[in-house]
């Protein structure tokens, strides 16, 4: 009999549904064989200690958006370039494709680490304290991003300046107007009542954040087969469960943010496909150098195509 | 489990140990007696516990409290207070429970406070007979303001925890914060009218202008501090280094009263004093964690719910379960844990989520001062150089005052709420 | 007792290290909070951003802990409830002191020796912060070298305690 730790930094989101559906999904298949135990809202630390716990097997599984992995594996990066997905069912057609999928599983093996489970997140916004209607009001916006090239060129591409920030100090910072904006997923901005610091979303599709919960590898091949196998099916089968889930996730979220008063904006038509164009390339720049991230970016792109293409 | 780590810890600690050592070997024996995690965890939850950027606040607020003391600002400050206010009773006790509050508006640190008005306001009240107990328990019991008083580090940790409103959290937290700090100066007051400290001259507009002009530039400091926090130049923990940087141009610059290697040397004692209390908290974050993962509090709060309390029985339960938590965790670590079990429970018994988010900050806020153990305790012993006892019996009148505080706090829920009421 | 010349040069080395430590910290509070005001403004006036100063700035303070830490368990100074040692005196005291040093001994040993352990897999996998895209094995070093610090202290005060504590008992006999 083992214990297995699922860990997350957020709770009541996608993520946490998802380890909720696993825990149903392990107890149908192997009873009390394996006592899953969730915890979420970093109660067993902050992000960057939950992504050593896995990798050391002090914690057993965590589930994390891809964009705080890529200090592990600059592959984790490959989800999250700008302009790459257009929506949550092109996301779904990528992650739940079964060559993809197997092949996803095994591909962080050598940082010691297997994907149970790939899981639809949300699209990035802009929040902003004055509406972001078109791409001039995008001059000299401070917008707090994360310290990564993906989030920040961007910012810069659009004339605004990223500014990387200590998550404590958003708030107060966006409240004084120390900083003009963020980017954020809905789900993230609705629970945390963000609109009551800016009031105002730009749904700019930047990207698509993609959640996976990452195994540690050691811990995983100590398990028996059943369990091995029960894991990766259980994986598999809540991530096909809260896929619906959370695209309404993000609709409820939207809602919930427009009934407390936020406004949501869009650009013009034609300056948002323009901008997409423009994120797409530069994402594409982005990752040149690095080989291994273009190959599963090259991946990604061939399903996307052949879904677009058809 | 939870009794080995009780009794291990609070044995150690009686015995004088150092407090992480006494905090870091009951988790130790723990973790070997009852196997959970690999013990590579130690690293990573003492690591864990150190790596959050609103720490900083500490070691910038204590430097500033020191840089306060050493440049002769906090003095002018004090010889303002008393000038205009040294007739009333307690008006030195006043001054150094105001102190506090100001610096509970630009800090959400209750240890840097303990540090800061230690340092500049003890040696004045045992100057003017407030005696080694009543002054340490003033000064200990004082910092629980400055977590109530918005910004607050243990406020934006319950609304991460509990997804509440940050802003609204620190607007909820003035009355019941002022509240605190009236009652307390309320009972100072009587008690030094009662215990007849002696009082000052009568005000004179002329030693009260000469003070006035003295302090001038020691007065701009919180303006600038603050105002630089509401207009969006610098964030709450940053203030605490423009403070650094503020008190250090007016002793250095404006009133040549420190050299460059004062600076140094107050730099050089403030870290050491940061160090002495961050390896505590690092110490109690582990602590935490071993509760965390053995289920602990899970349990316990299982059982709160089980109880079929209704919504004042379930207040006052969770006030006496965060008082006893509060002897062994500081609030950070108390709130990240407890928060997202709690406020499930409060809400289906139709709290107000604010308000209860009020209700656990005071709680814990009380807790750090409360014997026989706690952050702000600890700091005093060694800021003041008083011994524990005294410390102990120094708090003990506060302790009511505030325990006071915080049943009004607890059964009058306008309090907190009512501020909120013009917001939608 | 006079001390031979290699036992001097030792103590004369000790004291160097120790000034040159708290020199460190205080050199190192200074820049921390220069490195923060320069980055708000930076920041405000919308001129620069440090990519990485709140973790040059965290981990900064994450070392001064540490090192501050050895130096408060040299001049055995932490923060403690000392009621009881300062109740006692004489042989009775000397033995709780004892058994206290002989606790921070073990323990500090212990999370160093785990520390360890931890850091060495950290290496393993490569892993680097997220801003200054540092090995995070320099800042979990700090925690290693701080424990390892105060063990090594703690041994050398537990040591010359009871050389003093052997002395006083071979005089009485
Ligand atoms: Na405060
Ligand atoms: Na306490």
């Amino acid at each position: 009999q083992s214990t297995m730790k699922l860990a997350s930094a957020t709770i009541n989101d996608v993520q946490h549904e998802w380890q909720k559906e696993f825990a149903k999904e392990m107890a149908a298949r192997v009873g009390d064989a394996v006592t899953v135990e969730i915890y979420p809202a970093s109660q067993l630390g902050a992000i960057p200690r939950m992504s050593e716990g896995v990798l050391l097997g002090t914690i057993e599984a965590f589930t994390t958006p891809t964009s705080f992995m890529t200090n592990v594996d600059g592959r984790f990066q490959a989800f999250d370039l700008p302009g790459l997905f257009l929506d949550a069912d092109e996301v779904a057609a990528v992650i739940h494709d079964a060559e993809f999928r197997d092949y996803l599983e095994t591909l962080f093996l050598d940082k010691g680490l297997r994907v149970i489970g790939a899981i639809y997140n949300s699209p990035i916004l802009l929040l902003s304290r004055e509406p972001v209607a078109d791409l001039d009001a995008f001059q000299g916006l401070k917008v707090r991003t994360f310290a990564s090239p993906l989030q920040m060129e961007p910012m810069k591409m659009l004339g605004a300046n990223p500014t990387p920030l200590a998550l404590s100090e958003v708030m107060p910072q966006l409240q004084s107007g120390g900083i003009d904006g963020m980017l954020a997923g809905m789900p993230i901005l609705t629970a945390f009542k963000f609109h009551d610091a800016a009031e105002n979303v730009t749904d700019l599709n930047l990207s698509q954040l993609v959640s996976l919960t990452l195994v540690n590898e050691i811990w995983f091949s100590e398990q028996s087969e059943e369990i091995q196998d029960a894991i990766r099916a259980a994986g598999r089968a809540a991530e096909q469960t809260v896929f619906p889930w959370g695209v309404q996730n993000v609709e409820r979220a939207n809602a919930a943010w427009t009934e407390a008063g936020g406004k949501i904006n869009s650009l013009p038509e034609a300056q948002q496909v323009a901008m997409m164009q423009g994120f797409a390339e530069l994402g594409s720049s982005l990752i040149a150098d690095q080989s291994q991230v273009v190959e599963l970016h090259d991946r990604i792109f061939a399903i996307l195509q052949a879904r677009r293409g058809g | 489990m939870s009794w080995v780590l009780g009794l291990s810890i609070a044995f150690l600690t009686a015995l004088g140990a150092p407090i992480f050592v006494a905090l870091l070997s009951g988790a130790a024996l723990v973790l070997l007696l009852f196997p959970g995690p690999p013990l590579i965890a130690l690293q990573q939850t003492i690591f864990g516990g150190l790596d959050a950027y609103a720490l900083l606040a500490l070691p910038f607020f204590v430097f500033a409290g020191e840089l306060m003391a050493v440049s002769g600002i906090a003095d002018r400050l004090i010889g303002l207070v008393r000038a205009l206010f040294g007739r009333l009773p307690g008006s030195l006790g006043i001054a150094a429970l105001g102190g506090s509050t100001l610096i509970g508006t630009i800090c959400g640190s209750s240890a840097a406070a303990v540090a800061a008005v230690g340092r500049n306001m003890y040696p004045q009240l045992i100057a003017n007979g407030y005696g080694q107990r009543r002054a340490a328990g003033l000064i200990t019991s004082s910092g629980a303001i400055d977590i109530v008083i918005p910004p607050s580090i243990a406020m934006i940790l319950y609304g991460a925890a509990a997804e509440q409103s940050i802003p609204k959290l620190f607007i909820a937290g003035i009355i019941p914060g002022v509240l605190m700090a009236m009652m307390m100066a309320g009972y100072i007051s009587v008690s030094a009218l009662l215990s007849r400290l002696p009082r000052e001259q009568a005000f004179r507009a002329q030693i009260a202008w000469v003070a006035f002009r003295q302090a001038v530039w020691a007065l701009t400091m919180p303006v600038v501090v603050l105002t630089g926090i509401y207009a969006g130049f610098f964030s709450p923990t940053e203030a605490g280094g423009f403070a650094c940087a503020y008190a250090a141009f007016l002793g250095l610059i404006v009133y040549r009263s420190i050299t460059f290697s004062d600076l140094l040397g107050a730099a050089t004692r403030s870290a050491m004093l940061t160090a002495k209390i961050m390896i505590v908290v690092a110490a109690a974050g582990v602590i935490s964690w071993v509760l965390t993962v053995e289920g602990i509090p899970q349990a316990l709060i299982a059982a709160t719910a089980e109880a079929g309390l209704g919504p004042l029985g379930f207040l006052l339960t969770v006030n006496m379960l965060l008082l006893a938590i509060g002897c062994f965790l500081d609030p950070t670590s108390a709130i990240l844990v407890l928060a997202p079990l709690l406020v499930p429970i409060a809400v289906s018994l139709g709290i107000d989520p604010i308000h209860f988010g009020v209700v656990m900050t005071v709680n814990l806020a009380i807790g750090m001062f409360t014997p026989p153990f706690g952050l702000n305790i600890f700091v005093a012993q060694s800021v003041l150089g008083v011994r524990a006892g005294e410390i102990y019996r120094g708090v003990l009148p506060f302790m009511a005052v505030q325990v006071s505080a915080l049943a009004l706090i607890t059964t009058i829920p306008a309090l907190s709420l009512w501020m909120l009421q013009g917001m939608k | 007792m006079t001390i031979g010349p290699p036992l001097a040069g030792l103590v004369r080395l000790e004291s160097l290290l120790v000034r040159a430590i708290r020199l460190c910290l205080g050199v190192g509070l200074i820049a921390m909070v220069a490195l923060n005001v320069i980055n708000a403004i930076g920041r405000y006036s919308g001129m620069m951003s440090l990519v990485g100063a709140d973790e040059l700035l965290v981990y900064g303070m994450i070392w001064i802990v540490m090192l501050g830490a050895i130096l408060a368990a040299r001049d055995r100074d932490h923060l403690s409830i000392n009621l009881l040692p300062a109740g006692l005196s004489g042989t009775a005291a000397t033995a709780l002191r004892l058994f206290i040093d002989l606790v921070t001994l073990i323990i500090a040993g212990f999370v160093a020796w785990h520390s360890a352990a931890f850091i060495e897999r950290i290496a393993m996998i490569g892993q680097t912060s997220m801003g200054l895209a540092v090995p995070m094995t320099v800042p979990h070093a700090a925690i290693f070298v701080g424990f390892a610090g105060i063990a090594l202290v703690t041994a050398v005060l537990l040591a010359a305690d009871l050389y003093k504590l052997v002395g006083k008992a071979e005089t009485r006999t």
